[in-house]
């Protein structure tokens, strides 16, 4: 799968997993904040965003700072599952 | 003036031992309570302990009851408030028993949930939560000391207990009851161990509050209880006073349902604020009993905020947690340490925080290893919640002099309790104000129970997030009672009666972490399966800073929610209270309970709620109200109370609205005086679920306060006691 069909299929599963209502695609920027600004998410999020990211990949997303690496937007996340196959 | 609470009994039940003088000893000897759990399988929990309660006797207890099915956190309960009572010493009284909690009986649940296939719901196991909700516990306390004439189930997550201890302080005040047994319980279970554990909250080794290394909390089960009664009383009896409560300060920050403000303003606030309505400065504290969960968050924000409120003193107060040894017992915690502190008091020692070795939070004087003798003259113990509702309440050594308490601006004229707003969402609309009752009594029947508005979709996205129907239900309603009182949100308070809480979601939790292992559960779900996370959604939305409850009390939660906001308004606990209740669609309810009945009727299930906004009658002068609609009262005809005082003469425009009304009923209200009265039901167009009785009581209210009425009455008669609330118009409040 290439990286666009990746960076999409994230959106979906952050959209769902997260229950954005109301949220699309389209609203999410492939290099925007994820956290903090951007969509504003929460530390809780996080974890609800690792426990999908787990159930949909089989990928464990590490803590501390390397953690907040991969999850500082949709292109640093789609680069992680990525380099995990 | 008003008189001095005494503590003339203290209970507890914990995992340091089976009864208040055992834990105690255990604890000024640093004695920590973890153990390896044995209650259930922490399956791939990354945290495998708990201090779990040891040589619990639960057939022991249970046999000495009149109806032997109890659950743990029941039999927690009967064997701390029995304690407590036997210590007092009471004799006849008017008891008042008020409980906190958050679980209740789901740890059977759950061992029926699991007895069966995990990967869908069997109805028929969901259905105990249902049969033994959150109240049960607060029936069998009362029953189990011979009954109580007024009883309240109060959940405010991790403050729940000493909420309940500051409501109790309240019934004394205003003289609705002579004796309190006040307290919470909560046995350990899955959903809260599996919850906590998905946060990552939960520290794999024995928790360490305010240690450099502390790396999250520790569960543990218990209940506490203190009875309390006026001095008067006390004295009068030669009853010996252990301690004294002091006073309350309970508020909410209205900031995250999980993070507490960081920068503990809002605990300062309440630290400063029990004091000094005691008449009392920080030189007068002595030692203060932490909430100090372990957490980074919550020892971070509590050191901050004792440095900010103790300023100097901060030196010298001695401080200590007693999560290190008991755990945290959620809505036993508030009660529990409460016990804690009042032993402390007793005898003059300071517990130690143990888990501690090398504070993180600078500038605290913590107590290290083992327990320190020294004379403690007053002491605090601090409870904040999920939420954000904190407790912080003051004890006094029972030699403390009498002082007054500081001066309360209070408005000129009466202070009975008034209603100045409402709002009610209902198959027949959305109201908000005196449209209310005219919507409610003209609209068709109910259809299949849908809504006309969809709360969820009315509702800021981002803030609303994870809601489920109960709270957007209760969101919506606080949102639109507030603009219909003109109120501000600051200071408000919020009582919501919720029958269930969330079935479906807390079931789905709980077979989903068994099924497929606690990493794969939705840890963004668990704070939202508290029986409080409907109240503590709206409180935060909404923006209201008092304190935040629900209120679990089946068909009459409603009513139970008057009495206590009631309660707390005149105590000074908040400057207006939301108040009524909400319930929103649960698919398991839905399977399970089926149509709503009521002796023979069925009527179709529907959601729904409403809320009343009540204040003191000067302080709703005060601000500019000019027409309020009188609260004279709930209560329940069972308990052998009169009738309403039917209405005054001829012309009097009378209105009874019901939610279900038996026949004997019925004659009895002629019978009472009310016969002339335009009698109206609307259960046709509201649909029925536990929450219904609050519409009716809006109904009623909104009929006053638009002048269709003089008095009213609300009736609500769906379950085995007929409730009776009662309203009158009152213009330009003199």
């Amino acid at each position: 799968m290439d990286l666009l069909a990746l960076r999409s299929e994230l959106k979906r599963l952050i959209i769902e997993a997260l229950d954005l209502r109301g949220r699309t695609e389209a609203d999410i920027d492939d290099d925007a904040p994820l956290f903090g600004d951007g969509l504003k998410l929460d530390s809780l999020d996080a974890l609800q965003l690792a426990v999908a990211l787990e159930e949909r990949y089989g990928l464990e997303v590490p803590e501390g700072e390397e953690g907040r690496r991969i999850f500082a937007s949709v292109s640093a996340l789609a680069a992680f599952v990525a380099s995990k196959r | 003036m008003l008189e001095r609470v005494a503590i003339t009994g203290v209970g507890m039940v914990t995992a340091l031992g089976l009864d208040a003088a055992t834990t105690f000893a255990a604890l000024v000897e640093g004695t920590r309570g973890f153990r390896p759990l044995t209650l259930f399988d922490p399956r791939d929990a990354r945290a495998r302990i708990a201090a779990e309660v040891v040589d619990l006797d639960l057939p022991r207890v249970a046999a000495a009851l009149p109806n032997g099915d109890i659950s743990r956190t029941d039999a927690l309960a009967v064997l701390a408030a029995r304690e407590a009572f036997a210590q007092a010493g009471q004799s006849s009284r008017r008891l008042g028993v008020c409980v906190g909690g958050t679980t209740g009986g789901m740890f059977e649940t759950e061992q029926g949930l699991l007895a069966g296939p995990l990967d869908r719901i069997d109805p028929a196991r969901a259905a105990r939560l249902l049969s033994h909700p959150l109240d049960l516990t607060t029936a069998r306390v009362a029953e189990a000391l011979g009954g109580a004439v007024r009883t309240a189930t109060l959940c405010a997550a991790c403050s729940s207990s000493a909420l309940a201890i500051a409501q109790a302080s309240a019934w004394l005040a205003e003289d609705s009851v002579d004796v309190a047994l006040a307290g919470g319980a909560d046995g350990l279970c899955r959903l809260t161990f599996f919850g906590f554990d998905a946060l990552g909250a939960l520290d794999p080794e024995p928790c360490r509050p305010f240690d450099v290394t502390r790396r999250g909390l520790g569960l543990g089960e218990g209940a506490g209880f203190l009875c309390l009664e006026r001095e008067s009383r006390a004295r009068a009896r030669g009853a010996r006073i252990l301690a004294w409560l002091g006073g309350a300060a309970v508020g909410a920050e209205a900031h995250h349902i999980t993070h507490p403000e960081p920068s503990g303003k809002r605990a300062a606030e309440l630290v400063t604020r029990v004091l000094t309505d005691a008449g009392l400065t920080p030189r007068d504290l002595d030692y203060v009993n932490a909430h100090g969960t372990g957490t980074e968050q919550n020892d971070a924000m509590e050191a901050r905020a004792l440095r900010t409120a103790l300023g100097a003193e901060t030196e010298r107060v001695l401080v200590s947690s007693s999560k290190g040894q008991i755990g945290h017992t959620l809505g036993a915690a508030g009660a529990l340490e409460a016990a804690v502190t009042v032993l402390a008091l007793e005898r003059g020692i300071a517990p130690p925080t143990a888990g501690l070795s090398t504070p993180a939070d600078a500038g605290l004087r913590h107590v290290l290893g083992r327990g320190v003798a020294a004379p403690l003259r007053a002491a605090l113990s601090c409870s904040f919640g999920f939420g954000g509702t904190g407790a912080v309440l003051l004890l006094q050594r029972a030699d403390a002099p009498e002082r007054p308490r500081a001066e309360v601006h209070r408005a000129p004229g009466p202070a009975h309790v008034v209603v100045t707003g409402l709002s009610a969402i209902a198959p027949f609309g959305v109201a908000a104000g005196a449209s209310t009752a005219r919507t409610a009594l003209a609209a068709p029947p109910a259809p299949g129970g849908g809504l006309a508005v969809d709360p969820v979709a009315e509702l800021d996205p981002e803030r609303s997030r994870r809601f489920d129907r109960g709270a957007a239900l209760l969101t919506s309603l606080a949102v639109r009672a507030l603009a219909d009182a003109h109120l501000d949100a600051p200071g408000v308070g919020l009582v919501a009666g919720t029958a269930f809480g969330s079935v479906e979601r807390s079931v789905r939790f709980v077979l989903r972490a068994a099924e497929r292992g606690v990493r794969r559960a939705s840890p963004a779900d668990f704070p939202h399966l508290v029986a409080s996370a409907a109240s503590g959604n709206a409180s935060i939305y909404a923006g209201l800073q008092g304190p935040a409850l629900g209120l679990a009390g089946g068909r009459a939660g409603a009513e139970l929610a008057l009495q206590v906001a009631a309660s707390a308004l005149r105590d000074g606990q908040a400057p207006a209270f939301l108040a009524g209740a909400a319930e929103g669609f649960d698919a398991i309810v839905a399977d399970v309970l089926g149509p709503f009945r009521s002796g023979d009727h069925s009527v179709p299930r529907a959601e729904g709620g409403a809320l009343l906004v009540l204040e003191l009658a000067n302080e709703a002068r005060a601000r500019g109200v000019r027409t309020a609609a009188r609260w004279l009262g709930s209560w329940s005809i069972a308990d052998g109370d009169a009738w309403p005082t039917p209405p005054p003469g001829r012309g009097a425009r009378a209105l009874v609205i019901t939610t279900g009304l038996a026949a004997e009923h019925a004659a009895a209200l002629a019978r009472g005086g009310w016969g002339e009265a335009t009698r109206r039901s609307i259960l046709e167009q509201s649909g029925a679920h536990e929450a219904v009785s609050a519409i009716g009581l809006v109904v009623a209210a909104a009929a006053v306060l638009a002048g269709d009425a003089d008095e009213a009455l609300a009736l609500n008669g769906l379950g085995q006691e007929l409730w009776v609330t009662h309203f009158r118009r009152e213009e330009a409040v003199a």
